[in-house]
């Protein structure tokens, strides 16, 4: 009893300190830096190490230089989930932010909740994008921004894109016999083959593509075997006809050859890495981190993923935009001045460089500093080259469940619980009930 | 008597070996997360994504820890959860201790379905809860202060629960000669219930601290600004959607579990018993 007061005598004192302290130190939005008559926007993001050093410096250059007396804050507001979920509790309950981050299905959702400002009337405008401008930028990286659904409008800006592309370990494909990565589908399977050892003594071996259940992936390889995700109109799916049906068939055939394995999370840069597998496909963003994994064991490469025409190749766009939420005329063309300029040439290389995304712009591949960049990150100019040939993926709302319908899919061929056309098939059920729903 | 003293003795011992070698093989599989956290903090990038991995770094990296500390404003970050969990936790022994008092001595109508709304509750996930919650905030005018930090967290009805619980072993018959006595209930509370229910309260408390501690998403939701937030923000940093670099999240995961380990190793003996106690009964 007296033991048990004393404590509390002891650590009262302490927690009422800390109390005392907790409610006094709240701050407020707008307070430091701000400075007077400075309009002050506020952007969220989902930046985290080298990259929000990156974004930071560029905020920093932008609040220092730009002439509408603009301060921009930047703040981290976790992953893409985590954003989400505070913009639509923002959306009702107050607060958003003039600019946030946000893949097209995100877009898509904000634009129902209509706080999203369509971008056409400012990129046409007097602080607008010049034609050159226009034609500078990937036509993809705007394609993927303009939303069929709500009347074709540009509706984001593109900010931290990339591109679907092939990681290839050349020095075990030299020694298969192949002297540069596959272009074809067929040439794939082969190669896959090719590479493959089993390891007599019981222990990995090397296997020729390391599969990672993602639906972007999925949609790459579908379209570049000549497969369609949708109907002209955006109602129905069609990724269960033949050409995608093949894909996973040849996938399935590659799994029972043991050619083939499924990695879970990012286990692949390790795998890929440690030499166990020869082949993936994914993201150029994660060549950084792809390269400390190889750490120089072997030589790798990047290139398109395989094609059936390899004279009209494809693949897929990723990556997350820039929305501007509507507030008022002056907060808008605030906003709008800092996306532009981020969308600038000197800009888009410096965030380029920086970070491991893709420059939106095709002329910043003759500037000195992408060039000198390059050559310490060849694979960076491999994906760069790999652009042209991207178009964005669909971004009807309800696609983000069909994507999760589409690595159900994978999952099931790569495990033998389902055939490439039953899977499929189950998938685009599914798929067609979800797109019905939120039609 | 020697002889047959002998195999009582090996049996002794083998039974004892075996029982050491099924507590030591747990041991171990409870051990080698965090031994396997701090070897990779202490490894370079290249090492903690090498495969087969090694279970020793070649050189250990400690500049990794000043890394961290120098990407991310950890020791702000670890001040605000210490004081968040601590005031939290404070805050929520003390209306728990008082609600579970009520339901589990004081008679008044409709206690039981008071109590079973409260613990009706506790089926309610946080993401329905999230926007409701965030907006209240933001109307009260606590968004991006300590406020929407700390007072959403400072009721708990598993703390309510898990007290009531405790409180309802002591026998009756102390509770009314205390009043027989002439004590207040505040005054049987304090002087009779809380001492015995000392392996609760802490119970209680850890959980609070823990669950406080690890919060990541009210945090992110309900601040802005790096001066208000937390030390799970500070691991988060580590993870981009391209890749993680695992040795600096290691070195950031050990930093923020240093807190919760010396907190457990100190309350432990009374943590495993305030579980085992909330389903006696007298």
């Amino acid at each position: 009893m007296g033991g048990h007061t004393r404590v509390i005598r002891k650590y009262g004192a302490l927690l009422a300190a800390l109390m005392v302290a907790a409610g006094g130190c709240s701050s407020k939005n707008g307070g430091a830096g701000s400075g007077a008559g400075r309009l002050k926007i506020v952007f969220w993001h989902t930046q985290t190490d080298d990259n929000a050093r990156a974004l930071a410096e560029l905020v920093r250059r932008y609040n220092a230089t730009n002439r509408l007396g603009v301060t921009v804050e930047a703040l981290y507001q976790g992953n893409y989930d985590d954003i989400f979920r505070k913009t639509m509790a923002a959306v009702q309950g107050g607060k958003l932010p003039d600019i946030a981050v946000a893949y097209e299905s995100m877009v898509a959702e904000y634009m129902r909740a209509g706080v999203v400002l369509p971008l056409d009337d400012l990129v046409n405008g007097p602080n607008g994008l010049s034609k050159q401008d226009l034609k500078d930028i990937e036509p993809a990286f705007l394609a993927t921004n303009r939303f069929p659904q709500f009347g074709n409008k540009l509706l984001s800006f593109p900010f931290t894109k990339s591109v679907l592309v092939m990681y290839s370990n050349l020095d075990a494909l030299r020694a298969a016999g192949f002297s540069q990565p596959p272009k074809t589908w067929s040439e794939f399977w082969r190669a896959a083959r090719a590479v493959t050892k089993r390891d007599p003594s019981g222990g990995p071996g090397v296997r020729g593509l390391i599969i990672s259940a993602n639906a972007s992936t999925i949609d790459g390889w579908f379209y570049s075997n000549g497969g369609r995700l949708l109907t002209p109109d955006r109602k129905r799916v069609l990724f269960n006809e033949p050409p995608c049906v093949e894909v996973f068939s040849g996938i399935r055939s590659l799994v029972d050859a043991g050619a083939a394995y499924l990695t879970q999370e990012r286990d692949y840069q390790m795998e890929f890495g440690a030499g166990r597998g020869v082949l993936f496909c994914g993201s150029s963003t994660q060549r950084n981190y792809f390269r400390e994994a190889v750490a120089g064991k072997f030589r790798w490469a990047i290139s398109n993923i395989p094609q059936r025409d390899p004279k009209h190749p494809i693949t897929v766009l990723y990556g997350a935009n820039l929305a501007i939420f509507r507030s008022n005329p002056q907060r808008q063309a605030a906003a709008w001045d800092f996306v532009k300029w981020l969308s600038q040439k000197e800009q888009t290389a410096f965030w380029a460089i920086r970070s491991s995304y893709m420059p939106i712009r095709r002329s910043v591949a003759n500037m000195p500093e992408m060039l000198e960049a390059w050559k310490k990150d060849p694979q960076g100019k491999q994906a760069f080259d790999v652009i042209r040939y991207a178009v964005p993926e669909p971004n009807v709302r309800g696609w983000q469940d069909v994507r999760t319908y589409l690595e159900e899919a994978l999952q099931a061929v790569v495990s033998g619980t389902d055939s490439a056309k039953g899977a499929l098939d189950k998938a685009a059920e599914k798929a067609n009930q979800a797109l019905a729903s939120k039609a | 008597m020697k002889p047959a003293n002998k195999p009582k003795y090996l049996r002794e011992l083998v039974r004892r070996a075996a029982c050491h070698a099924v507590l030591a093989s747990g041991c171990v599989v409870m051990v080698f997360p965090f031994y396997w956290m701090l070897v990779t903090s202490l490894k370079g990038q290249s090492e903690a994504q090498m495969l087969p991995p090694m279970l020793w770094p070649v050189k250990p990296q400690w500049v990794n820890f000043a890394e961290v500390f120098k990407a991310v404003p950890m020791a702000r970050y670890l001040m605000n959860s210490l004081g968040i969990a601590v005031v939290v936790t404070a805050a929520t022994i003390v209306t728990s201790a008082m609600a579970a008092h009520a339901f589990a001595r004081i008679q008044f109508p409709g206690r039981e379905l008071a109590f079973g709304l409260f613990l009706a509750t506790m089926m309610i996930p946080f993401e329905v809860i999230l926007i409701p919650d965030f907006i209240l905030v933001h109307r009260l005018g606590w968004y991006n202060t300590y406020a929407a930090l700390i007072v959403p967290w400072c009721a708990s009805v598993f703390a309510i629960f898990l007290l009531r619980q405790s409180f309802m072993t002591i026998p009756t018959e102390l509770h009314e000669a205390s009043l027989l006595d002439g004590c207040s209930h505040l005054r049987y509370l304090w002087s009779v219930a809380l001492p015995l229910a000392t392996p609760s309260l802490i119970t209680v408390g850890i959980v609070s601290f823990l669950g406080s501690w690890n919060s990541l998403l009210w945090p992110l939701v309900v601040t802005d600004t790096p001066e208000l937030r937390p030390v799970q923000v500070g691991l988060a940093y580590f993870t981009t959607e391209a890749g993680t670099k695992y040795h600096l999240a290691a070195a950031a995961a050990t930093v923020s579990i240093l807190p919760i380990v010396a907190l457990y190793l100190a309350a432990q003996r009374h943590f495993v018993e305030g579980i085992a106690r909330t389903g006696l009964k007298s």
